[in-house]
């Protein structure tokens, strides 16, 4: 369906590219006008002076970021209606930051790269569904308690620390916690993690960037299987199995390096490529799997961890203070 | 074997799949195809030379965010390698690992620069093609 009267969406990408791609897409949708601004002030400037009945807003750009757009408009600091649809986007989406948008009811998300499809398709939804907006006083009460997070000097990329991963945990809320968003009052046990699968303390491959890989994947392994766990939406699971993949591709490489540069050990490097073979395999089935269907999922659960009960063998996994690291 | 997308090393990727604008935009307009990647051009030469004058200094968070920019042009381009390193370039940038961030930056420049010449490449042939055409 097309939208009946002339709407004014303002769409913010301080990527140039982007922000003609949004124009040029939503303004292919009848009665639809398009304003465009590459940056924060100047999408506050346009809110403050035209009435704008959408936003579409970049999450992560120069402060104003796309966060900071919808606080203000949500708690009515800027002059214009503050409960018209707003969609962000990113490439990246981080637990706080998408917390915090839920919290002021942000209508919808939208995964980077879109399509003029997906894009035209959310924008005619979200026109012809009004969402339940409150009061501005009520956003303005809001506080936000962000994750307590270890403060460090310098944080080490994939290190030995319990992983948190960089994708969002994005679930539907229920009618109580919605109204009455408390974040404060999250609980820890929500974001401990149950494992599937365990890479042994005190045991090593021998090479210490095969250990930390391996670590990796369980970790990603874990993340995901949690986020199935608690019924996570789809997008979440996707951009998990893209990460396992990734840490799957990893391994693979280095391993492939390690191989190259390693003189002897012919045993280990043949349970090793036999070990990885599998793995490339269920890589493959798992970038396959679509993440909406459960039952895609449960089996692929169940392989995954047979494979790490047969890998963490010998002679691919020994104990720590049986050698010294090979390299 | 059954080898996803994400399981291909970097070099395995290609450095520019014009199909990708056609499915993005959702229509295969050659004229399209060759504005789009023109203006990457320009938008994207602009945050590299950026971030080239930023990484002498220093300013990690700016770079971050303009590679993250650059990761998204990239990837509306289709310029799968150049958006696969800026994934990973910029997520090294965000935790500060800056043992793997500085061997990055020199593939970073390189992959941009093959990049940069696919894309002139197609401009080019676009041209000559219309030139011909005349």
């Amino acid at each position: 369906m097309i939208p009946t009267r002339t709407f004014t969406i303002l769409v913010v990408d301080d990527v140039l590219l982007m922000c003609d791609f949004l124009f040029k897409v939503i303004t292919s949708i009848k009665n639809c006008k398009v304003l465009k601004a590459t940056d924060g002030r100047t999408a506050i400037d346009i809110l403050e002076h035209e009435t704008i009945d959408m936003l579409i807003t970049d999450i992560e750009m120069n402060a104003p970021n796309g966060l900071e757009l919808l606080k203000k408009l949500r708690s009515g600091a800027i002059n214009n209606p503050h409960d018209i649809p707003v969609l962000m986007f990113s490439g990246n989406t981080y637990k706080d930051m998408v917390l915090e948008c839920l919290a002021y009811d942000v209508n919808d998300f939208l995964a980077k790269p879109l399509s003029a499809d997906g894009l035209k398709k959310k924008v005619v939804f979200h026109l012809q569904h009004e969402k339940q907006i409150l009061d501005a006083e009520h956003y303005k009460n809001i506080v936000f308690v962000p994750e307590k997070k270890e403060v460090k000097a310098a944080e080490p990329a994939l290190t030995a620390e319990p992983y948190r991963s960089n994708v969002a945990i994005v679930r539907s809320l229920s009618a109580s916690e919605h109204k009455g968003y408390v974040p404060q009052e999250e609980s820890e046990t929500e974001t401990e993690l149950a494992e599937l699968v365990v890479w042994p303390e005190n045991s090593t491959t021998g090479f210490h960037q095969l250990d930390r890989r391996m670590l990796i994947l369980a970790q990603r392994i874990n993340f995901f299987h949690n986020l199935f766990v608690k019924e996570s939406k789809a997008i979440a699971l996707a951009n998990e199995i893209k990460r396992i993949v990734e840490a799957i591709d990893y391994l693979i490489y280095v391993g492939k390096k390690l191989q190259n540069t390693s003189d002897g050990q012919q045993s280990f490097w043949v349970f090793f490529n036999d070990r990885i073979q599998k793995l490339t395999d269920l890589g493959g089935d798992l970038a396959k799997v679509n993440p909406k269907h459960n039952s895609q999922i449960q089996p692929l659960f169940k392989r995954i961890s047979y494979w790490w009960v047969q890998t963490l063998n010998r002679p691919f996994v020994h104990p720590l203070n049986e050698s010294d690291h090979n390299e | 074997m059954n080898k996803g997308p994400a399981l291909r090393p970097l070099s395995n990727r290609p450095l520019l799949t014009v199909e990708a604008i056609s499915l993005i935009y959702g229509e295969s307009d050659a004229g399209l195809i060759i504005d789009t990647l023109k203006q990457f051009r320009a938008e994207a030469l602009g945050y590299v030379i950026q971030i080239d004058k930023l990484w002498r200094t220093g300013a990690f968070d700016d770079i971050t965010r303009y590679v993250h920019s650059l990761k998204t042009m990239a990837a509306m381009v289709g310029a799968e390698r150049m958006a696969r390193l800026c994934q990973v370039f910029e997520r090294q940038l965000k935790t500060r690992d800056m043992v793997e961030a500085q061997r990055s930056y020199p593939v970073f420049e390189v992959v941009w620069a093959e990049t940069l010449a696919e894309v002139d490449k197609c401009i080019l042939a676009d041209g000559e093609a219309s030139s011909d055409a005349e």
